[in-house]
């Protein structure tokens, strides 16, 4: 053992520290957070995800549009609880009137942007999504650039208009959480989910009723909590007088003792029914890549493989597709990539052989499995050996026994 | 030869830790258990040897820990993760310390800058004693002969995590060093 590795064990003994780890103690407490952070994560994930779970989930498609609907539902859950308030109005006539919306068109304006995030929501008789328009603006993602995106029938449709790339998906655990994310656009939903949070009592509330009736009902609810790392630290809505529900919201930060506005919600078009035509795509280029994941077998059958022996072979044939140039193969194990989406991403690497396939791991996030690996590879003239770090295989959602990469090799 | 061992594993070290890293900004579980298990006992460690008295060393160390976990996803460079986390454990310390009035930062005195002087080695089977005597130096030295015997870090690193110059620390390990040296000389009598 050299020297300097014996010297930081040597000090870290002789303060009675195991130098090789946690303590037990240590470790629970440590588990504790990780769950509590979980589960606080769970209504409002924000988790960075590789490729195609980004394009959907980009954290700041949650952080925004979804915290809007959080602080709406967090006053009406505030408000519905606290009968104390002298005010004629009360905000449960807004969660009735909510209870029939069937339709609706929220847009999103943040105050740093010009382009607004648009929703179109239908919900079925039940109060049950059915289907769904979010147009992406270009601001949020350099990347993809403006996306627009369709859940109808159980599938998810993604159109990239900057990429000509129209992809289609049936990924339940995506699924779950865009689904999850759209009925925060209820108040129904939010308020169950928040009331927990109400009951900290950690906001101030103010109701302004004026007499003119088409002025709107203003409510403002200040958070009361000190250091609050929240989005907003301040909310102001407006509710329509004659049918209570809420027409806009807007949305305060503090910051150096003032509070800014950074974003306003607005509803438009309640039970007002959404033209069919916007859960669609009928004016795709012809020259677009499609990207049907639904219509395809794809990936590896398992055979007698164990799991973790299918996830190093998707891998292995992946990498050793991409050695022969055989982007067909290696987009079918990779979710079913178009080939000519392959070959534009890994045609200018000139893959050259693979070094190492180890033993996977497994990964939370994705519900499968990581596969180090290193391949050397030549670009720009220079010779790398290059590991890849988000190695993902996982199951095919609705194709029982095959195995696919599900993202991180780059370029895609 | 040895340099060279100890090169390679620490690159094999720092690879692992990127990786790492990586994997937590992926929201990955596992990689979570692993930085802790990695970074608990150096951390703990380094957070004793500020001058933390009154300041509850359990309490802080799951602060730091739970910010490494909330704001990980905002950390550009895995290479830098280190000075990132000692950073957040100094500020952590400091933070204690302004909540109990008790100072605001560490008391510092101004040290001439040295230019290429040999430095005293230590030798690891002094470890016990270097523990002992490092107690007795002045917050400002002891902290910077921390994140030197401890992470290794450079000085460009531990410059970054302490908030002052690259030469500052140089001088700061000059004399920390050689203080550490006498007292060890002072007590062998």
């Amino acid at each position: 053992m050299d020297n300097n590795k014996k010297l930081f064990e040597g000090l870290l003994k002789a303060d009675g520290i195991n130098p090789a780890g946690a303590t037990e103690y240590e470790r629970i407490a440590f588990g504790k957070m990780l769950d509590q952070q979980s589960k606080s994560k769970q209504s409002k994930p924000g988790i960075a995800r590789p490729d195609i779970w980004r394009i959907i989930m980009k954290s700041r498609i949650t952080k925004l549009a979804a915290a809007a609907v959080i602080a709406v539902a967090a006053i009406l859950s505030i408000t519905f609880l606290n009968k104390s308030i002298p005010a004629a109005y009360a905000l449960e006539q807004t969660i009735q009137a909510a209870h029939s919306v069937r339709y609706l068109h929220v847009r999103n304006s943040v105050e740093s942007q010009d382009e607004p995030m648009e929703f179109w929501v239908e919900f079925g008789p039940s109060g049950e999504l059915k289907n769904m328009r979010f147009n992406k603006p270009a601001w949020m993602d350099s990347e993809d650039g403006e996306t627009v995106i369709v859940w109808k029938d159980n599938k998810m449709q993604l159109w990239i208009k900057k990429k000509n790339f129209l992809v289609t998906l049936e990924d339940k655990e995506v699924a779950a959480q865009v689904l999850k994310q759209v009925e925060q656009l209820d108040p129904k939903f939010a308020v169950q989910c928040l009331q927990e949070k109400q009951q900290e009592g950690a906001i101030e509330l103010t109701m302004e009723e004026p007499v003119d009736k088409d002025e709107p009902i203003v409510v403002t609810a200040t958070s009361l909590k000190k250091d609050d790392d929240s989005p907003f630290q301040r909310i102001v809505l407006f509710v329509d007088q004659a049918t209570r529900l809420v027409n806009s919201v807007d949305l305060y930060k503090l910051e150096n003792g003032e509070y800014h506005k950074v974003m306003t919600s607005e509803y438009f078009d309640y039970n007002q029914p959404i033209d069919a035509a916007m859960f669609t795509f009928k004016d795709i280029p012809d020259s677009a890549t499609r990207w049907d994941q639904t219509a395809q077998e794809v990936g590896l059958s398992q055979g007698n493989f164990t799991n973790e022996e299918i996830a190093a072979e998707v891998v292995r044939q992946f990498l050793q597709a991409l050695i022969d140039h055989d982007y067909a193969k290696a987009g079918k194990l990779f979710s079913g990539v178009p080939a000519e989406r392959i070959e534009k991403a890994y045609g200018q690497i000139r893959f050259i052989k693979i070094i190492s396939i180890e033993k996977p791991v497994s990964h939370a996030l994705t519900g499968g499995l990581y596969v180090p690996c290193t391949v050397e590879i030549e670009e720009n003239g220079k010779i790398i050996q290059w590991h890849p770090e988000h190695s993902y295989v996982r199951q095919v959602h609705g194709q029982p026994g095959r195995w696919e990469i599900i993202g991180g090799f780059r370029g895609i | 030869m040895i340099r060279e061992r100890f090169q390679r594993t620490y690159m094999d070290f720092e690879k692992q830790l990127e990786e790492i890293v990586h994997r937590c900004q992926d929201g990955e579980r596992a990689a979570f258990e692993e930085l802790f298990e990695m970074y608990q006992p150096r951390l703990k460690y380094y957070v004793r040897r500020l001058d933390s008295e009154g300041v509850n060393i359990d309490d802080t160390l799951q602060d730091i820990w739970l910010t490494v976990v909330k704001k990980i996803h905002k950390l550009k460079d895995a290479q830098i993760f280190a000075v990132w986390l000692y950073r957040i454990a100094r500020n952590k310390v400091y933070d204690g310390f302004r909540r109990k009035d008790r100072f605001v930062r560490l008391p510092e005195e101004d040290e001439f800058p040295v230019s290429g002087g040999d430095e005293p080695v230590f030798d690891a089977n002094d470890a016990e004693k270097l523990h002992r005597v490092l107690n007795e130096l002045k917050p400002y030295h002891r902290e910077v002969l921390t994140l030197s015997f401890v992470e290794q870090m450079s000085y460009k690193s531990i410059a970054d995590v302490v908030g002052c110059s690259i030469g500052t620390v140089r001088s700061r390990i000059f004399y920390a060093k050689q203080s550490l040296r006498e007292e060890m000389e002072r007590q062998n009598g």
